[in-house]
């Protein structure tokens, strides 16, 4: 099983990263936040340091969950959802490969751009550093979710915005975690660990609950 | 009870409740309403016989 | 014997028909008892002053809205672990009822936390995650409205239901895990309520009542449910009667 796996993620991370896979779209709607904001705030570097790490992750959050709900499409448009269906084939394993890739093609760019553009928003070393960590840490949790709402646009008939209505909520834990780490790397007494432990155990739980939900909605006929 | 300062936080607290109640019973009441204009009317209009069943 | 007698709608029908006025006619005694009790002679607290009187609403009606949706996710386990043919019918009638007692803690815990901590809204762990609480039951909602079928309604929404359950025992324990301004439990604790008796009994009376209540909700909203899918049943019968031709399957093969 371990080939068909690589081979799955390989391809989709391929799929993906040519011009109109969708994989940079997200990349480009975070940069293009996070040269609007600044923009729309003004030029108070201060205050823009401060906010930075927020911003960003909103952006980032954003732009992840923008790109996720046709993370199955192309499978279900040429066929595969419904081979997969039939066969007994485990669709969790489908759905593990396809978050890894997509994290790969979209959300990894994305964490290398961060840096980057910390510079924008003014932020001091220590919280580009944990800016990045915790991105780096948070954005397979927000794939993982992205793939339950990708599997509700891929089973029910209508309501694409649905679907980002519904994972919504879901997403909340991971921004207060990301942000809580991020800002205690500038602002002294607040510790680092605990929020950053957090996102990592809301990460692996969500990708254990997130495959399984979206494994489970998959397998749904009538679709 | 004594009425203090606070008594108008308290008072519309009870009204949100009230409200709720009311709101979600009186959205009950009219969904069962108009379901049961539905099936009275639909009821009425099946056949005495049985030309629509397929044996299933 | 026992929850498979349920699987029939019309034995839950008439199960409902017997049991509701008992349920609404008790509910609405103790929860007169309970109201009594909390304005007139239950005490005024020692800090609070009156505005305590908002206790017997609120915590109520946070202890609902989170024993609905542990009712929902059951049902969601229902329908798909044991495909209980109710189960699904009993988790759609739940959900407005949940969302609406969720609703009304969220409203009288901001006109309680004016007066008492000087703000409408904190982003503390308790508030955070029960307004989480009542946006998941949104979207439950409408997921609901958005899937036409209702088997395979119940499915995805089963799916989506126990995946917000993880968010009860963060709700539960919030208070024990994060510093929260919302304080911290007073009733339901390893050593015992710390709430003083005579605010206590009129509380616990108050949520028996207001439990009562929503007992009878729940049984009206699944009477509408299971008229509703009668509705559908009647209204595909009638389609084929009037075009015999075109809903026709073909020969040999039944529905």
């Amino acid at each position: 099983m371990a080939q068909p796996f690589r081979s799955l993620i390989a391809r989709d991370v391929r799929l993906a990263i040519r011009v109109g896979g969708g994989a940079l779209v997200g990349t480009l709607f975070f940069l293009a936040v996070i040269v609007t904001v600044p923009l729309g705030i003004g030029p108070d570097l201060n205050l823009l340091s401060r906010i930075g790490p927020a911003i960003m992750w909103i952006a980032a959050l954003l732009a992840t969950l923008i790109g996720l709900e046709r993370l199955f499409q192309s499978d279900k448009d040429d066929g595969a959802l419904d081979l997969l269906r039939l066969t007994d084939a485990p669709v969790s394993v489908f759905v593990i490969a396809k978050v890894i890739a997509h994290w790969l093609g979209a959300s990894l760019p994305l964490v290398i751009a961060t840096p980057l553009l910390s510079l924008l928003l003014a932020l001091e070393p220590r919280a580009i550093l944990a800016l990045t960590a915790t991105l780096a840490v948070g954005t397979p949790a927000l794939s993982f979710l992205g793939a339950v709402g990708a599997a509700l646009a891929v089973t029910l008939r209508r309501g694409a915005l649905l679907m980002a209505v519904i994972i919504l909520p879901f997403s909340i834990p991971v921004l207060i975690f990301g942000v809580a780490a991020t800002r205690a790397a500038i602002v002294e007494p607040d510790p680092f660990w605990p929020p950053f432990a957090l996102l990592v155990a809301t990460s692996l739980i969500y990708a254990v609950v997130g495959t399984l939900g979206a494994a489970a909605t998959i397998k749904i006929n009538d679709g | 009870m004594v009425i203090d300062q606070h008594f108008g936080f308290i008072a519309f607290s009870w009204l949100a409740g009230i409200i709720g109640f009311a709101g979600i019973g009186l959205w009950i009441w009219r969904d069962r309403k108009a379901l049961d204009k539905q099936l009275d009317k639909l009821e009425a209009d099946l056949p005495t016989d049985a030309s629509d069943r397929r044996g299933g | 014997m026992g929850i498979l007698d349920y699987a029939n709608p019309t034995r839950v029908m008439r199960f409902s028909r017997v049991v509701k006025p008992w349920v609404a006619g008790l509910g609405a005694v103790v929860l007169a008892i309970g109201l009594y009790m909390a304005f007139f002679t239950a005490p005024a607290d020692y800090q609070q002053g009156e505005t305590i009187r908002i206790m017997y609403l609120h915590v109520p009606m946070a202890w609902l809205g989170m024993f609905a949706y542990a009712l929902m996710a059951l049902s969601a386990f229902g329908t798909l672990v044991f495909k209980h043919p109710m189960a699904d019918v009993s988790a759609k009638a739940m959900a407005p009822i949940g969302a609406t007692f969720t609703a009304i803690c969220l409203i009288t815990g901001s006109l309680w936390g004016k007066p008492m901590w000087n703000t409408w809204w904190v982003w503390d762990a308790r508030l955070t995650s029960v307004l989480i609480l009542f946006l998941v039951y949104l979207g439950i909602i409408a997921l609901w409205q958005a899937i036409e079928e209702p088997i395979k309604a119940g499915k995805v929404t089963a799916i989506i239901t126990l995946i917000g359950a993880i968010n009860l025992p963060i709700i539960k324990f919030s208070v024990d895990w994060w510093y929260t301004l919302h304080q911290p439990a007073s009733v339901f604790r390893l050593d015992g309520p710390t709430i003083y008796p005579a605010m206590l009994y009129p509380l616990l009376i108050c949520a028996v009542g207001f439990s009562l209540i929503f007992f009878w909700l729940h049984l009206m909203a699944m009477d509408n449910e299971l008229k509703r899918r009668r509705v559908r049943a009647l209204q595909m019968r009638a389609a084929r009667r009037a075009a015999p031709e075109s809903t026709a399957l073909p020969a040999g093969q039944t529905a």
